[in-house]
This record gives structure tokens, C-alpha cells and sequence, in this order.
């Protein structure tokens, strides 16, 4: 009971989210949308991209998420840290799919709580992506569709399970070439909307809409960087007319080494003989 | 009783009769088949034996061939022989025909046989031969043949002989004309020959053998009026008619060409085909021998051995006048050289005055008639106009030739003799004109060389200029080819300031090719960055980058590009920049060749080992031997 006391705010808020997911018809919503105030964050992604075989790369994204605190504005403190792994099919060369599980390790930010300090967090996500060549640039659609299951910080908090609906559209723009190539500096915007479902969404079915622009530089066939500034707004799980809304300062590396040996290599073009 | 003994008697007989069937199987053999004789092809049927190894025609011999095939397409040339022969020796009837027909390709059937009408020429032959002599008469003929029948006889000759030798009176037709003449027993000709003509009648007189004079319509022209020395009994042949012809005047000998002359020719010719298959058949000796009688002037050991000198020496001058005369060079030199001229007049001179009689006295010899003429007539046929002197004048020009030693030589003598120091003469004469001819044409040659060679330099230079003109020289090829340009210039100038000596010429063929490969260099360098060019493109490849779902060119096997960009090329160039020689300048050209081509091999093989070692390598040379190149000597 102690215990429980000393986290009674968690537990009221488990306790309401309960309340929610079993007492639907009782979630108050405001009569106005309410926008929290942003949160800002720095993102840093590494997205490994390691070819296996004529058909089949290993995805592997490894990502650092830090969120800002009273002491440090920007960097702050970990957030989360997100291992993303999946088993690539490439299709063609503009079309490819994947399929794999997330491991994510939720770190707790809130400074003041007592609650456990890491929960994992386990996802199943399947993906399909296309590229359309417009132009000089191209642009990509990419429908992304995640099973996952969280829980809370709170000891002994069950999992929940909801499903995640996504859609990115993208473009890649080549700023200073004709084509994106080595040694090009691109422009890429990007849209993306996160949408869920499962019992515990009642009235927030807008997880997350995100606006990126990213600035990126290919330095080889197999290395490129890039870094850019991202929008995101979103209803709270607990009540839908709440919005949250975070400014995220987001450094990526993509590489996409071969470890084929060389004679399997080829032909590296043909993937449709 | 008698059912028993009945067959004893037959066992025996039949015995009997098989062992002289073995015993003539084993002497006489039949071949028929396939065949060939002289140039005749064709089927043959005869027996033989085989007596010592050797095969002995014996019995009857029959070869024939015609092809109707042949014969409908186009010509056919058809033959037969038949006869017999005994030990080897044709005997007995003989019968040839020898034809070449055409069809009009019309048949027609008559009884049960196919009949096609030919046109065409046949020659026949029969008589009878005594071991490998005619003997009796002979008829060879000649005809023309049209639609199957005898149109015109060509030749008909018919003479008796009497074991090879003929004998009484003999008559040969031709086309226009017949002669008629006769033997004495021993074949001897006799009497008067006589051809009629349709329009000339044309009479030898002989007086036992020897042809005493001709008369040729109403000209009588004395022949061998005796009386001899000594006289010789020769075949009334080739040998005969030219030495007959040498006894006459030109004119008269025009006169006598087509008439006797040339009836027994032909005759000779019929009877030369005839022993030509007899003789590869057996032993024979079918020609008949016409005799008669001529003059005899044999040779002395003296004349002999100048005789054999000049058919030496005149080998020799021949072939040196020969080769002076269709000298080409030699030919154009005379055009602009007096002297050339005047040489060249000189050995014309020698050829005409020289040479051919010369060249005569060398034929009559191989013909053996030199001992049937008289000497003086001799000079008078070589020399008809004199013999020539020591001093040749040359007509257009005012000097005179004297070989050297002239007033050692001296033709007046006996004709043999002066035959002889004219072929001496001729000899010293020539070979000293062929010395300063063919000096004079070596130097005229060099002389044209130089200009050749020099026309080349100048050719070089000038596209050398031209090249480095319409390059962008700027950077550090440039200033390498503009380097190039100045040695092959320095080179040029040198050469040209350099005295006329005797090793200028030498310089002049070095100096070609030097500047030649100072060129290609340049264009090997002047090509070196459109080359790199290749090289970058070749050594890449196109990746796929699964972020930008595009292809990419990627450049692999970099250690390779890389010391072939930053270290190879660089040092080339650099080298290319610093002094440079004709063989320096040889390798740079050929290591900058044999080095793109193995770079673009290198994209292509399995370098794995080859880049590891290429790590942190610096020194070119051993780059060069890493790629499996020549490595540059300093």
C-alpha cells in the first residue's frame, strides 16, 4: 500500500486508463481541441540496409531518441532507444517489402516519478514501399503496418496491444545534380500519418501526423547522411481532444553494405532475369 | 572292263591339259583397265610377260578411249591404237587413229544403234613394223572430217621402207602440194625432189645424198658444189634445214621456208608422235631416217677450247648487259646523267655488235651444226656487215668507248679466233662499264633516299606541330608534349646543320623513326585524358541503393585506379617531361599503351591479391611489376 501510495498519480492514471478502455461512454472531451504545449526532441537513426543475397537484405535500424528536460532544452535525456530489424524482399528495384519485430526500450522521463525506470516495448511491423522516379527526383509511398504492444512504467502494468496504421509519402529531391548519385546534396519533405486502432483507443484513433523536411548529402552508393527539422502533432491515448505536439531535430545515417561475396554480386542489376 | 578305264583315259587328259594351261598362265598375263601413254588416258587390252623383272610386251596391244558424253557437251578428243608386239618389240600390223570431233548433237536411229554425225580432224597411221622398224609402206594421213564424212585430206604421206629405211620413190601431200621424190637403198635422198605446187614448183637436186643445187621456179640456186674435203651422211632433218638455210642468202632461205622445208617438218612431226608411244610401249625405233650428205668441217682442239671460253664468257656478259640495259634506275639516271647516257649507248653497242653474233655461235653449237659450216661462211653470216672494231663509236655523242686494253684484242683474224677475243673483249669491257654504271646508280639511289628520308622528317615535324597546335597544352601533359616538340625539333636541327658525310645517311634512317615514336608519344599523351576517361567508366559499376530504390555507379577496384591515376601516370609524364632519348621516348610510348590496355584487363580479372599488395604502394616501378608490366629502366 505504501508503494501504492507513493504513485498514486500513476496509478489514478492507470486507473483512468482502465477506466477508459472499460468505461468508454465515461471519457470526458473538451469542448475545444486542446493543444499541449511542444515538446522538442533530438533523434538520432541509423538505418542499415545489408544485402544478404539476390533478393533478401536484413533491415536493421538502430535509433537514439532523446527529449528535452528543465535542465537541457534540446538534448535532454534518452527517451527511447528502438531496435528495428526485418527481413527485406526486394521485389524490384523500385518496389520491396519487409517483414520483422521492433524491440524498443522505453526509458521513464518524467523526472518525478518513482515508477520502474526502463519498460521494453515489443512490436511486430510489416512494410510495403514504392518509388516512382518524377522527374529528377523521386518519390516514395511507403504503407507500414505495426502490431505492438506497450505497457506502462508502473510495476506490474499490463500490456496493451493496439494496432498502428502508417502512411509516409516522400519525395527526394537532388539539389545540386541531375540525379540522385554520389556526391549529391538533396532536399527530401516527407508527410507521414500514424494512425492506431485496438481497445484502448477509444476516441484517438490520430496517433501521430509528421512533417519533415530533411536536408541529406550521398556520399557513396553505400553512405548517406542527412538531418532535418520535424513537426508532429497527435491525439493523447487518454482523451482525444488533446492534442500533443513536438518539434524534433532528427540526424540520420543510412549504409547498406553487401556481404555477397563478390562473384554472387552479379549481375547487380538485373532483378527481374 | 570297259566303264573302268574309260575314266583313267579322261583323268589324264584333263591332267594333261591343266598342266599346260599352268604353264602358259605363267608366261603370259593380260591386263586390261585404265591406262596412260605419252599424254594418252584412256582403256587398254594387251598381254605381257615378265621376263628378268621386266615387263616384255608380248601379242596383241590395244588402247583405246572416246567419251560420247564428251562428244555432246562440248569436244572429244578420241584415240586408238592396235597392234601386236613380240618380246618387246611393236611387230606385226599396226593401225592408229587419233581424232577430235564436235556433234551437231542431231541423232538419229538406225537399225538398233544410236548415230550422231561428227565434225572434226582425224589423223590416221598404218603400216607394218618389223621389231620397232616400219617396214613396207606407211600411210599417215590427216583429214578433215564433216558431218561424219571426208571432206578434205590435210596430209597424206606415203613412203616404203625396207626395215626402218626408206626406200624407192615417196610421196607427201599437204593441203596445197605434193612432193614426190626417192631413196637409194641405204636411204640416201637422190635424184630430184620435187614439190607441186598450185602456184610454185619447187625442185631439190641430189647427187647420192648430197643437195647440189635447188631450183625454185626459174631461179637455180647452187647449194653443196663440190668438190669436199670431206662430206658426212646426217638425217634429213631439223639440223639439215639449218644448215641448208646457212648456206643461203637471207633472201633466198625466206624463199625456201614454206615449201619442202616445211612438207617434211610436217611429215617428221606425224612420225615423231607415232614413236613417242611406241617407244613408252617398247623398244622401237620407228623414226625414219631421210639421209643425205653435207660438207664436213669439224672443229680443231684450238677452236674447241675458244669455243668453250665463249660460251663462258658470253654467259656472263650476257647477263651483265642484260642487267645494265633493264636497269630501271639505271634507265631514269641516263635520262639527266651525259655519261650514264654514253655508258648505256656503249653496252646497246656491245649487245648488238657483240652479243648476238656471240649469242649465235653459241646456238649453232648447241644445235652441232658448227662442224657443217664453212668458217668464211660463218663470218659472213655473224658479220654481214663486218666485223666490229675495238673502239665502239657512239652514234648521238661525239667520244668513242675502248674497253680496257683495246689495242691488246684483235679480230682480224680466223673467225674462231676473232670469235674469241671479241667474247674477251666483250667481257672486260662490260664488267668495267657495269663498275661506274652501277656506282653511279648507288649514289643516285642514296641521293634519292635522302630526299625520301628528309620529305619523311619534314612530314613529321609538320603534323607534330600541327597536333601540338590544336592541343590545350596548359597543364602537365601539355607541358610535357611542348618538351616532346622542342627535342624533336633540337633533333631536326641538329641533323640538318650536320655535314654531308658518309654516316649522314645513316643519321637520316635513325632520325625517321626517332621522330616517329617522339610523335606517337606526344598523341599518347595528348590522348591520356580522354583515356583516363575510359578507365574511370570502365572501372565502374552500378549498385543498387535500396534508400533511393535507384542505381548507382560505384568505382571499384580503387587501389588500381588509384596508382594508376596518382602514382603511374604522374611518373610517365614526369619522366616524359625530363631528358629523353630515342629509346626512353620508345618505352614511355609503349608502357603508356601496353598500360591502358592492361588496366582495362585488370577491371575484368580477379585483383584481390593485387590491390592487398597495392596497399601503401608508392614506388611505380613496382606498381608496374605488380600489373604484371614491364617496369621503366632508368
Amino acid at each position: 500500500m505504501k508503494y501504492l501510495s507513493k504513485h498514486s498519480g500513476w496509478v489514478a492514471a492507470l486507473m483512468l486508463i482502465a477506466f477508459n478502455v472499460h468505461a468508454q461512454d465515461e471519457q470526458v472531451l473538451p469542448s475545444e481541441s486542446k493543444y499541449k504545449d511542444p515538446t522538442t526532441k533530438v533523434w538520432f537513426n541509423t538505418y542499415g540496409n545489408i544485402r544478404i543475397s539476390k533478393r533478401l537484405f536484413w533491415d536493421a535500424q538502430t535509433h537514439f531518441r532523446f527529449e528535452e528536460t528543465e535542465d537541457t532544452p534540446f538534448i535532454g535525456q534518452i527517451g527511447q532507444i528502438y531496435n528495428r530489424h526485418a527481413i527485406g524482399y526486394i521485389y524490384s528495384k523500385k518496389v520491396n517489402f519487409s517483414l520483422g519485430g521492433v524491440l524498443r526500450v522505453n526509458f521513464n522521463t518524467d523526472e518525478d516519478s518513482d515508477d520502474r525506470p526502463v519498460v521494453p516495448e515489443f512490436r511486430i511491423w510489416h512494410q510495403y514501399q514504392f518509388a516512382m522516379p518524377l522527374y529528377n527526383s523521386m518519390i516514395y509511398h511507403r504503407l507500414r503496418i505495426e502490431h505492438r504492444w506497450t505497457q506502462g512504467f508502473a510495476e506490474n502494468s499490463e500490456y496493451i496491444f493496439r494496432n498502428r496504421w502508417r502512411y509516409m509519402f516522400r519525395a527526394k529531391v537532388p539539389l545540386n545534380n541531375y540525379k540522385l548519385e554520389p556526391k549529391t546534396l538533396y532536399v527530401s519533405p516527407e508527410a507521414e500519418l500514424i494512425m492506431q486502432s485496438g481497445k484502448a483507443v477509444v476516441a484517438s484513433p490520430m496517433e501521430d501526423l509528421r512533417l519533415t523536411t530533411t536536408l541529406g548529402y550521398i556520399l557513396t552508393p553505400r553512405l548517406t547522411i542527412a538531418g532535418g527539422l520535424m513537426y508532429s502533432q497527435g491525439q493523447t491515448l487518454e482523451n482525444g481532444g488533446i492534442y500533443k505536439q513536438s518539434w524534433t531535430m532528427r540526424f540520420h545515417v543510412y549504409f547498406s553494405p553487401d556481404i555477397r561475396k563478390v562473384k554472387n554480386k552479379l549481375p547487380e542489376i538485373h532483378f527481374d532475369d | 572292263m570297259k566303264p573302268t578305264r574309260q575314266p583313267k583315259f579322261l583323268a589324264v587328259l584333263l591332267l594333261g591339259l591343266l598342266f599346260s594351261w599352268s604353264i602358259q598362265a605363267q608366261e603370259k598375263l593380260r591386263y586390261t583397265g585404265p591406262f596412260q601413254v605419252a599424254s594418252f588416258v584412256g582403256e587398254v587390252d594387251y598381254t605381257y610377260q615378265i621376263i628378268d623383272g621386266d615387263t616384255l610386251l608380248q601379242g596383241p596391244f590395244s588402247m583405246k578411249r572416246s567419251n560420247l558424253d564428251a562428244l555432246l557437251d562440248q569436244k572429244d578428243k578420241t584415240f586408238s591404237f592396235t597392234g601386236a608386239f613380240e618380246n618387246g618389240f611393236p611387230n606385226g600390223p599396226w593401225n592408229f587413229q587419233f581424232g577430235e570431233f564436235e556433234s551437231d548433237q542431231k541423232t538419229e536411229v538406225v537399225g538398233f544403234q544410236y548415230r550422231v554425225n561428227v565434225d572434226g580432224i582425224q589423223h590416221q597411221a598404218q603400216g607394218d613394223i618389223q621389231m620397232g622398224r616400219p617396214d613396207g609402206l606407211w600411210t599417215i594421213s590427216e583429214q578433215h572430217i564433216e558431218d561424219s564424212e571426208v571432206k578434205e585430206t590435210l596430209f597424206q604421206s606415203q613412203i616404203t621402207y625396207n626395215n626402218g629405211v626408206p626406200q624407192q620413190s615417196f610421196r607427201i601431200e599437204g593441203k596445197q602440194s605434193t612432193l614426190v621424190g626417192r631413196f637409194l637403198r641405204d636411204g640416201l635422198a637422190h635424184d630430184s625432189w620435187t614439190l607441186f605446187g598450185d602456184e610454185s614448183t619447187e625442185t631439190w637436186s641430189f647427187n647420192e645424198g648430197v643437195l647440189t643445187q635447188i631450183r625454185l621456179n626459174d631461179t637455180t640456186i647452187a647449194v653443196f658444189q663440190g668438190p669436199f674435203k670431206a662430206a658426212r651422211t646426217i638425217n634429213l632433218d631439223k639440223r639439215f634445214s639449218k644448215i641448208l638455210k646457212l648456206q643461203l642468202k637471207k633472201e633466198q632461205a625466206d624463199g625456201l621456208r614454206d615449201g619442202i622445208n616445211k612438207l617434211l617438218a610436217e611429215n617428221a612431226a606425224h612420225y615423231r608422235k607415232l614413236d613417242d608411244i611406241l617407244s613408252q610401249l617398247g623398244k622401237s625405233q620407228f623414226l625414219p631416217l631421210f639421209k643425205a650428205k653435207v660438207p664436213y668441217y669439224p672443229l680443231d682442239s684450238l677452236e674447241r677450247n675458244g669455243l668453250e671460253a665463249i660460251q663462258k664468257e658470253y654467259g656472263h656478259s650476257s647477263k651483265v648487259a642484260e642487267g645494265l640495259l633493264e636497269n630501271t634506275q639505271l634507265n631514269l639516271l641516263r635520262r639527266s646523267d651525259n655519261e650514264a647516257q654514253f655508258l648505256y649507248s656503249a653496252v646497246e653497242k656491245f649487245k648488238v655488235s657483240f652479243l648476238d653474233p656471240l649469242d649465235k655461235v653459241v646456238h649453232f653449237s648447241e644445235l652441232g651444226i658448227l662442224d657443217y659450216l664453212d668458217r668464211d661462211l660463218l663470218a659472213q653470216r655473224l658479220f654481214p656487215t663486218g666485223k666490229p672494231s675495238t673502239t665502239i663509236v657512239i652514234d648521238e655523242s661525239e667520244r668513242t668507248f675502248a674497253g680496257p686494253n683495246a689495242n691488246n684484242f684483235n679480230f682480224e683474224g680466223e673467225v674462231m679466233e676473232a670469235l674469241s677475243q671479241m667474247s674477251s673483249y666483250a667481257k672486260v669491257s662490260l664488267d668495267q662499264i657495269a663498275a661506274i654504271l652501277y656506282e653511279k646508280v648507288k649514289n643516285e639511289q642514296q641521293q634519292q633516299e635522302f630526299v625520301v628520308l628528309e620529305e619523311q622528317m619534314i612530314a613529321q615535324i609538320n603534323s607534330l606541330n600541327q597536333m601540338v597546335d590544336s592541343l590545350d597544352t596548359s597543364g602537365t601533359y601539355g607541358t610535357a608534349i611542348l618538351h616532346i616538340k622542342s627535342i624533336a625539333e633540337n633533333k631536326l636541327n641538329a641533323y640538318s646543320s650536320s655535314a654531308a658525310t658518309e654516316g649522314k645517311l645513316e643519321e637520316a634512317k635513325q632520325l625517321v623513326p626517332c621522330l616517329e615514336t617522339l610523335k606517337s608519344l606526344s598523341q599518347n599523351l595528348a590522348a591520356l585524358p580522354e583515356r583516363e576517361l575510359e578507365i574511370q567508366e570502365s572501372y565502374k559499376d552500378a549498385v543498387w541503393n535500396p534508400f533511393m530504390a535507384n542505381l548507382m555507379e560505384e568505382e571499384v577496384k580503387k587501389r588500381i585506379t588509384s596508382a594508376y591515376r596518382n602514382v603511374l601516370i604522374p611518373f610517365i609524364v614526369d619522366e616524359a617531361s625530363g631528358e629523353l632519348d630515342y629509346g626512353k621516348a620508345g618505352s614511355l610510348n609503349r608502357l603508356l599503351t601496353e598500360l591502358h590496355e592492361r588496366m582495362l584487363e585488370l577491371r575484368e580479372e580477379d585483383t584481390h591479391k593485387l590491390e592487398r599488395k597495392l596497399r601503401k604502394e608508392k614506388n611505380p616501378n613496382t606498381i608496374l611489376e605488380l600489373f604484371n608490366l614491364q617496369p621503366l629502366e632508368n
